[in-house]
């Protein structure tokens, strides 16, 4: 791994942030993703939440108990031996995704858009793998990298007042699903019967930063079957191992 | 089990503690007490911890039954409380009996008011926080804020142990809390009452300190200025996630309003591309795309929260230094006592 520059910024009294760069890209994300996964070996006290996202890691923390110069301090020596450190395989979270009809009612319209067959467009979206970039937004949403551009579309010109939880949706060069039933303008070409994010399983959310997504098609019968599975808890969410995980070091 | 019966619920009255921590990084707000300085005096007032859930009611107060004898203690806004209709009074550990009715009338000044019982309250946590996120329908009573009707189980606390002062009531509130996660209020609280000088006051107009943000030259050197030279109205569009305001434009250099999408931390000051700066507050989203031009201090922050729409902000410069000592100074004082 390269040398990267680290930038120490303080954002008020109760977190810092750390950036690793100033662009969108997987290795300025990875670089981000190995400071979380150090300092959280650590255990450093007084840390409450680290915010990773697509360039940053913002660390916050309890005033009261630490000083925000000696946990820079703790901070600066653990970042100082990030270039021998590798991550483990990152994982590819398999999701199913029943395309089209009601489920994906803007599936035809981002099929006319880019002058594709609907096919085309399940296609083409189920066959690449998206990085989780970042967490945010709402509870489970998650910032994907990697969709294919023949597919992106703009957003609706005037937003649903209702999307429903699970759906999977385009806005521009991104795609993405709803985790929460939410108002929304993403052009929404299916569903997944997956949950994001459940408050009473462990652990709560689908996703971590650093997975990968891998959509796949799946027909009403298999849907309800899941939806049936997710609901009881017997669904086994399908993992694999992405055998490169972006840092140059194929394992 | 001592519980509370809800007669009236007032505009938005809810279960919050410190917060709900660790899990930012998937998303979810902290959430909790808005004015953590006033929940934390609360709860020290009958021997809870500093963080423990207490209820939050904004604007106007709710009126409760209680079932079991406990101590309560009201802290925040500034109201006329009463009990049974006999003035009670704030900032204090009153104790309540089986039967006994509180209200509150004449809000003075403030916005929310906390209101601690003895052992907090027996809701369950929810990603280790007894906080609600009414947004995602999580934590504190059912997801939801209170409603008529509603009868909410308090925690109870140990009575059994030397030196807890008991109101006389009930066998059953005699018994010691064994097992019980909740109901943490094991020691006799250090003072019944807090000094008034301790209470800050809150006015229509504050001066709010705070520390230059990530992105402090986004802005041209005039926006700064308005930023820190005009005063700043917190308008009707303000709640729980975020207060918006709106004065003088804050002018960001050309093209430079957005950020690649980053984390938020408490009390993070963002500036869109009209120039209106929002503040956000706890249950704000945990990322965003907004120039962040500053960040208010933690020390600021029960002045804040208890800041209505109509108020006015008056910012101002401070270092993280400062910022420190002020909010361990406090922290000194509130323990201290």
């Amino acid at each position: 791994m390269k040398e990267v520059t680290l930038k120490y910024i303080p954002s008020g009294d109760s977190a810092f942030i750390i950036k690793a760069g100033d662009v969108i890209s997987e290795e300025v994300n990875l670089v981000v993703r190995k400071l979380l996964a150090r300092f959280e070996e650590e255990n450093i006290p007084g840390v409450t939440d680290f915010i990773p996202s697509y360039n940053e890691l913002m660390v916050c923390y309890d005033p009261v108990t630490v000083d925000y110069r000696q946990l820079l301090g703790i901070f600066k020596k653990c970042a100082a031996d990030l270039g021998a450190m590798t991550l483990p395989d990152a994982g590819v979270v398999h999701v199913p995704v029943l395309y089209g009809g009601e489920e994906g009612p803007d599936l035809h319209y981002v099929a006319e858009y880019n002058g594709l067959a609907e096919e085309d467009v399940i296609r083409i979206h189920s066959s690449a793998d998206c990085l989780v970039y970042m967490l945010g937004f709402t509870p489970g949403f998650c910032y994907l990298g990697g969709m294919d551009k023949r597919i992106a579309t703009p957003r609706q010109e005037t937003p649903r007042l209702k999307i429903p939880a699970g759906s999977v949706g385009i806005a521009g060069e991104q795609t993405g699903i709803y985790p929460m039933e939410s108002p929304g303008g993403w052009q929404l070409i299916g569903l997944t019967p997956l949950r994001l994010f459940n408050p009473d399983s462990k652990p709560e959310f689908l996703f971590n930063a650093g997975d990968y997504i891998r959509f796949y098609p799946i027909d009403k019968d298999e849907f309800e079957q899941i939806a049936a599975g997710v609901a009881d808890g017997t669904y086994q969410v399908r993992r694999t191992q992405k055998i490169d995980n972006g840092d140059g070091n194929r394992t | 089990m001592a519980t509370v019966i809800v007669h009236k619920a007032g505009l938005l009255t809810m279960v919050q503690d410190r917060g709900r921590f660790g899990y930012q990084r998937y998303g979810m707000p902290v959430s909790g007490a808005m004015d953590v300085f006033s929940l934390e005096l609360a709860n020290l007032l009958v021997g809870n911890d500093p963080g423990d859930a207490c209820l939050e009611a904004t604007i106007s107060g709710p009126e409760l039954e209680f079932t079991g004898s406990t101590w309560i203690a009201i802290t925040g806004a500034v109201w006329d409380p009463h009990l049974n209709g006999q003035g009670i009074p704030m900032n204090t550990a009153v104790d309540v009996r089986p039967g006994d009715r509180l209200g509150f009338r004449g809000l003075r000044s403030g916005c929310r008011t906390y209101i601690a019982f003895a052992g907090g309250i027996a809701v369950p946590s929810v990603m280790d926080s007894q906080s609600t996120y009414l947004r995602a329908g999580i934590g504190g009573f059912q997801g939801r804020g209170l409603i008529q009707g509603d009868e909410l189980p308090l925690g109870t606390y140990n009575a059994l142990l030397p030196g807890n002062e008991l109101p006389p009531g009930e066998a059953t509130d005699l018994l010691p809390s064994d097992g019980l996660t909740l109901g943490k209020a094991k020691r006799k609280p250090r003072r019944t009452k807090i000094p008034e000088g301790l209470i800050p006051e809150y006015k229509h107009e504050q001066t709010i300190r705070v520390i230059s943000g990530p992105e402090v030259h986004y802005f041209e050197l005039a926006g700064l200025r308005s930023f820190l030279s005009t005063e700043y109205t917190v308008t009707t569009k303000s709640d729980r996630m975020g207060y918006r305001l709106s004065g003088e434009p804050i002018k960001h250099k050309e093209g430079m309003t957005n950020i690649i999408s980053a984390g938020i931390s408490l009390g993070t000051v963002q500036v869109p591309g009209d120039g209106q700066p929002i503040i956000l507050m706890a249950d704000r989203q945990t990322s965003g795309g907004y120039a962040r031009i500053a960040n208010v201090i933690t020390a600021d922050f029960t002045l804040l929260a208890q800041m209505r729409p109509g108020d006015e902000i008056r910012f101002t410069e401070t270092t993280l230094d400062r910022a420190r000592l002020f909010c361990t100074d406090r922290h000194r004082v509130i323990f201290g006592i």
